[in-house]
């Protein structure tokens, strides 16, 4: 397991502190231990010293003996008398000295007993001289044994000094091994505390480092959030359900007309500006994202402390704990007034739309009624007079037949045809104008029965006219409407019977061809055809080729056809040449397409 | 019951060439048992109808047993009086027959509506008005039940 940097440092300055505290007990032992050695080393080298001043203090007492002995003055006896007094605090001294050195107190009291012969040998010849004279005295020193004596001594002290120097030396050596071993150890452990530290001092640079960076990148990250949300101008809040704490953003203190600056907003303060009307409707949107774990989005009107009304979109979402217990509520607001606005003016603007096109259809309409008035001004007073004239031509020529001469007779016919003529004028045009107001119900329609309608109406006419009519029966069936389907077949019935040439017998075919959805019906005749360039014209209103006296009519038979089909969702056309025969077509829907059946 | 001889048509015109015209194919069609009495604006027919001011004289004035109603009339319209007709409990049953020049839709329809017998447009041409008048008579005067209409 990777352990943090933080733990990394903790440990390391544990471990250094550990050695710290080792090293300080190690070194204190070792000191110590020193010390006492040193102790060890003075207490030989007082051991040394004491027994060279013991020896000394014997010279001095032999010397002191041997100058009376010569001169038998009493004043060489004094070195004597003192070294005698001092030797047996030396001795007790050396006793003490070597009292933990068992062998060297056996040696001291080897050499107290020596000593002590030494000076009875002494104070045995001084008696001697005193009382004898120097040849008796000079007998002793002769016999030599004073000088064995000392001898002995002399080699004892020097046994006991040859120890001692032994043990100082030892006891040097071991000092300094100790000392050695101290520093060394002491060195190792300030050098791996030292290197500790340095580790120590390294993670810790590294953890600033890297909470620098982690600061930073926070910093950037809050940066980053706090420049969008003001770039778009919205407002933020974060909701602590636990403490009841609620922050807000300088711009939601903006967006709800607050002065910004006191980011520690409470509930109230959030209610308070709710428009009263939308408050409920919003709390019971939070209260279903409370519950339900979806996210929270309202908008609502704002009323700031000038009673001034704002719009605001708010989206939130709560933060929910592990046991799922919402705990915090974080979200966004942003005042959406001018969007309300354009909306309004949307809505304000379709509205007058709406009046608009209503005056407008209320004009058409207008205009659609005055047509109509016009239709039936033109149906009723214009025919009245009509009526009147051929009446009365008529009964001029039926009451007052004998008066009237041939020219007066043919004055009053042609009255009587100009009349009609206009009376047929007035009907198509009538009709004509009732293709275009009326509403066309279509329904699906038998072509077959349609054409024997048509020959019905034009029977008279194909009487007068002789007309061969060749029906491809059975036809079938389109969608149209009845009259007018009647109206634009009979209509072009009796074009293909008008126009053939003088006494040319009137043949004409009728069939009819599928083509995909639409039904064609061809009225095919005989007659006098018709140039390309006018064939674009002919299905105009009043538009006519031909002088009225060769081929009567209005002009307005085509225009019918036209206008009917159109009305009726079909097309037409022509196909023809001047003096070549006519193929007129319509064409309509079909009645009993696959579609519908 | 009325007598056989004389039966009134009364006929609602305001145009005098139509007036003239219609009076002529009267005439032409030799109507033994039929006179035609003629009131030129609608205030004039209602008159007529309930018997009001000089209307009041039914010997001069008879109540017709068939009306011949134009449309388009001066001050009350022929759809107007058909329905004051119609309202009237004496001579609500009076047969009408509508006589005018509109082919409109509209016009057919309400005059349906308010309960006219028949609609029929006027004719061009003298012949076919003389037809029109032959043929009402026989129809409406003779082959007709006519309904009964209470005398005051």
């Amino acid at each position: 397991m990777k352990r943090s940097l933080a733990q990394q440092i903790t440990i390391g300055l544990g471990l250094a502190l550990a050695l710290l505290v080792a090293n300080t007990v190690v070194s204190y032992r070792n000191t110590l231990k020193l010390i006492s050695n040193q102790r060890l080393v003075t207490h030989t080298q007082q051991v040394l010293t004491e027994l060279e001043a013991t020896l000394s203090t014997l010279k001095d007492a032999e010397t002191g003996q041997r100058g009376y002995l010569i001169t038998g003055e009493e004043r060489y006896l004094q070195p004597y008398e003192s070294a005698v007094s001092k030797i047996d605090r030396q001795i007790n001294y050396l006793k003490q000295l070597t009292a933990d050195n068992p062998n060297q107190q056996q040696r001291v009291f080897a050499l107290e007993s020596a000593i002590a012969t030494k000076l009875t040998e002494l104070a045995q010849s001084v008696k001697l001289r005193r009382e004898q004279g120097f040849d008796a005295a000079q007998q002793i020193v002769i016999s030599d044994r004073g000088k064995q004596i000392m001898d002995n001594i002399r080699a004892d002290i020097t046994e006991m000094e040859n120890i001692e120097n032994q043990l100082l030396q030892q006891r040097t050596k071991e000092s300094q091994a100790k000392l050695q071993e101290t520093l060394l150890t002491f060195s190792i452990a300030a050098a791996i505390n030292l290197a500790l530290l340095a580790l120590v001092y390294y993670l810790f640079r590294l953890n600033h480092r890297q909470s620098k960076q982690e600061e930073e990148k926070l910093r950037q990250n809050n940066e980053r959030l706090t420049l969008a949300l003001d770039a778009g101008k919205m407002g933020s809040w974060d909701w602590n359900l636990l403490t009841d704490e609620i922050l807000w953003t300088i711009y939601h203190e903006i967006i709800f007309g607050y002065e910004a600056g006191k980011p520690n907003r409470s509930y109230q303060e959030w209610a308070d500006r709710v428009h009263p009307e939308d408050l409920p409707q919003v709390e019971a949107l939070v209260q279903a994202s409370l519950k339900h774990p979806q996210d929270f989005h309202a908008e609502y009107r704002v009323v700031w402390a000038d009673n001034s009304l704002h719009w605001v979109t708010a989206f939130g979402r709560f933060q929910r704990n592990a046991e799922n217990r919402p705990i915090r509520m974080v979200g966004v607001v942003s005042d959406i007034t001018e969007r309300k606005q354009a909306e309004a003016e949307i809505i304000q603007l379709n509205e007058t739309l709406e009046q608009r096109v209503l005056e407008r259809t209320t004009q058409l309409e207008e205009a659609n009624e005055e047509l109509q008035a016009f239709a039936y001004s033109v149906s009723h007073d214009l025919r009245a007079p009509l009526r009147a004239m051929q009446g009365f031509a008529e009964a001029l020529l039926e009451d007052y037949e004998n008066i009237l001469d041939e020219l007066g007779k043919e004055y009053a016919t042609r009255i009587v045809t100009s009349a009609q003529r206009l009376e047929n004028l007035i009907q198509d045009l009538l009709a004509y104008s009732r293709l275009t107001r009326s509403n066309l119900e279509l329904k699906v329609i038998d072509l077959t029965t349609i054409m024997s309608e048509v020959m019905t109406q034009i029977e008279a006419e194909i009487e007068q006219t002789q007309a061969q009519v060749n029906i491809q029966s059975p036809l079938p069936k389109v969608i149209a409407h009845r009259p007018t389907l009647v109206q634009v077949i009979t209509n072009l019935l009796t074009n293909a019977m008008k126009f053939v040439d003088e006494g040319v017998q009137p043949e004409i075919k009728v069939w009819a061809e599928i083509r995909g959805e639409c039904v064609r019906l061809w009225v095919e005749d005989n007659g006098i055809g018709i140039s390309p360039k006018h064939q674009k014209r002919i299905f105009r209103v009043f538009e006519r080729l031909h002088g009225m006296e060769t081929y009567p009519g209005t002009g307005i038979g085509l225009a019918i056809v036209r206008k009917g089909i159109s009305r009726m969702g079909g097309s037409q056309g022509v196909e023809s040449q001047l003096g070549q025969k006519s193929r007129f077509w319509i064409e309509l829907r079909r009645g009993d397409s696959e579609k519908e059946t | 019951m009325q007598r056989m001889s004389t039966r009134t048509i009364l006929l609602v015109e305001d145009d005098p060439n139509d007036i003239l015209l219609t009076q002529r194919a009267f005439r032409k069609a030799n109507l033994a048992h039929a006179s035609l009495q003629i009131v030129s604006d609608g205030d004039s027919a209602v008159f007529y109808l309930s018997g009001e001011g000089k209307y009041s004289d039914r010997d001069r004035y008879p109540l017709p047993v068939l009306i011949l109603l134009d449309l388009k009339l001066p001050r009350r319209s022929g759809h107007e009086i058909l329905a004051w007709l119609r309202q009237q409990p004496e001579i609500k049953r009076l047969p009408v027959i509508m006589l005018t020049s509109s082919k409109e839709n509209m016009d057919i329809n309400q005059a349906y509506d308010l309960g006219a017998n028949s609609y029929l447009v006027k004719p061009v041409g003298l012949t076919a008005l003389v037809e029109v008048v032959q043929t009402l008579n026989l129809y409406w005067l003779l082959l007709n039940q006519q309904p009964e209409i209470r005398v005051f």
